[in-house]
């Protein structure tokens, strides 16, 4: 039945109104039942339990006949009767209302807590962030360092250059070496040749003797000869000086020599412990260098994949928030379905407010001991009205400002 | 010198990671609460994009997008709105307001820097 049919003719009210004396108990309990079958449709839970508790305190009533809570302004036994049923009636309503104002809080409180676990949320991850991004900077300024150095110092070039300049003073060590090899090879040539000399003046002695010797006999000779061998008596005696000189000189010879000698084989043997010495430091000292070389290019090449998996980590963590970035914006999405649903709810707690109007004016309506056509067609008003709020409220109401159905991230269009 | 984007939306949080993800890419960002804040930030500041959401208390984004296409200085600045909102019907009338693009949260934080170096550089 439509609004202009009941504006055109009696409405249902007040047909039945009409009758109400055959049979009021039952249009009451239907009545009732009506507002109960629209509080029901309304999705609203505090109608329907509002609405449900006045029928059921009317069908108590109905049962018992008897009035728990007499009225002072009764007209009859029956009108007094309604009055019980209308105090329960405002006294579920002021339930309802408590509850809710109670959801309105829970609901705030939700959003408030919400909002302040994201706020906490977002600061931990922008600084989680902000370490990975300066973690990556140091991992990408130390590889840069590795290969080529903030002041252009290439590590692999200075472990080659190491190796190279060493390999060319082992060269050289093994070169001089070498050299002082010869030279005790001329060392020795040198003590040969200085043996020949002290053999020569073995010679040089012998010849001196024999000159002494011979200087002697010409000196007897000479003695023999008398007066007229004077003369030759003066150069015998020469001669016997100068081989006497000789040996001397001889001797003195013999003696540098010899000390020349001792010198030759000492530096000799210098040269030749030195020459050795020097190849073996230099030989080990190479190889040791050359192993301290690798393992410094075994650590040079660890560092690097190191600081390589140092910048992949921090890449991935960035990503990660970025993850979380996109999942924490729920909080707005929650915050704003949050919201609308509490405008849904302010928009049913109004319409069950209306629909508890209508309920208290239809018991004020029946408990009239005369019919009452005005207060018969002010419900019929009213419920007109809550039959129009209520087809309202769909659209008002029927747009979800959140259409997302996941924390995925949403399309991006550009016009 | 960096550019500067503008971020509008009634949450604090949104705001928050829109900053933090820009502001890692080298730009400035200036934030607001609503179409009026926004529309005063853009006043005061030569802002190079405008990122809105679209319900807000006080000024919504479409018409914080009319308000700006009206002065001389933002007929050709990008707006870009960012918003829950993802209907078709929306969409046409944020092109009608005069956006440049549609970004339907939550937002990828590299999708959003694509998009961003994408209008602006």
């Amino acid at each position: 039945m439509s609004l202009s049919d009941k504006q055109d003719s009696p409405g249902l009210l007040v047909r039945v109104w009409r009758h109400w004396q055959a049979n009021i108990w039952l249009m009451l309990v239907l009545a009732l039942a009506l507002l109960i079958a629209l509080g029901m449709m309304l999705v609203s839970a505090g109608t329907a339990i509002a609405v449900a508790a006045s029928c059921l305190a009317v069908l108590t009533f109905t049962r018992s006949a008897v009035p728990a809570d007499p009225a002072p302004a009764a007209m009859d036994g029956n009108a007094g009767a309604v009055v019980p049923v209308l105090s329960t009636a405002l006294e579920v309503e002021k339930r309802r209302d408590d509850q809710y104002l109670r959801l309105r809080a829970e609901m705030t409180q939700v959003g408030s807590l919400v909002r302040e676990a994201i706020d906490g949320l977002i600061n931990s991850f922008t600084a989680i962030s902000s370490q990975a991004h300066a973690q990556q900077q140091l991992a990408i300024g130390m590889t840069q360092t590795t290969n080529q150095g903030g002041e252009g110092v290439d590590f692999e070039d200075f472990v080659q250059d190491t190796s190279q300049t060493l390999s060319i003073f082992v060269d050289n060590t093994i070169k001089n070496s070498q050299t002082a090899m010869r030279l005790v090879e001329r060392m020795a040539d040198i003590s040969t040749e200085v043996g020949h000399v002290l053999g020569i003046l073995k010679d040089i002695d012998q010849i001196a003797k024999q000159t002494n010797f011979l200087a002697l006999n010409a000196a007897i000779e000479a003695a023999r000869a008398g007066e007229s061998g004077r003369g030759f008596a003066v150069v015998a005696d020469e001669v016997r000086n100068l081989s006497l000189r000789t040996g001397q000189f001889s001797m003195q010879i013999r003696d540098n020599i010899g000390r020349v000698h001792q010198f030759v084989a000492a530096a000799e043997n210098a040269i030749f412990a030195l020459a050795a010495q020097d190849m073996n430091f230099a030989l080990q000292s190479k190889k040791r260098v050359e192993m301290a070389m690798h393992d410094v290019q075994k650590m040079n090449a660890h560092v690097k994949q190191s600081l390589v998996r140092i910048g992949e980590y921090a890449t991935d963590l960035e990503a990660r928030v970025g993850q979380a970035v996109t999942a924490l914006q729920f909080q707005d999405m929650v915050t704003q379905l949050v919201g609308h649903s509490q405008l849904r709810l302010n928009e049913l707690a109004g319409l069950d407010k209306m629909l508890g109007d209508v309920q208290n004016s239809l018991i004020r309506v029946l408990q009239q001991a005369t019919p009452d056509e005005n207060g018969a067609r002010a419900v019929q008003d009213k419920l007109a009205a809550v039959t129009q709020k209520s087809a309202a409220l769909a659209t008002d109401l029927g747009r979800n400002p959140v259409s997302q159905e996941n924390i995925s991230s949403g399309d991006v269009e550009l016009f | 010198m960096a550019k500067t984007v503008l971020t509008v939306d009634d949450s604090a949080s949104i705001r928050q990671m829109v900053a933090f993800t820009l502001k890692s890419a080298g730009y400035d960002v200036i934030e607001a609460a609503d179409g009026n804040a926004g529309l005063a930030q853009a006043k005061n500041n030569a802002v190079s994009l405008v990122l809105t959401d679209q319900n807000m208390p006080g000024m919504d984004g479409l018409t914080l997008i009319k308000s700006l296409r009206a002065l001389p200085n933002y007929k050709a600045t990008p707006i870009l709105m960012l918003t829950t909102e993802s209907s078709d019907t929306m969409k046409s009338q944020g092109r009608a307001a005069g956006a440049t693009g549609w970004l339907v949260k939550p937002f990828d934080p590299q999708k959003l820097l694509e998009v961003v170096r994408k209008v602006i550089g």
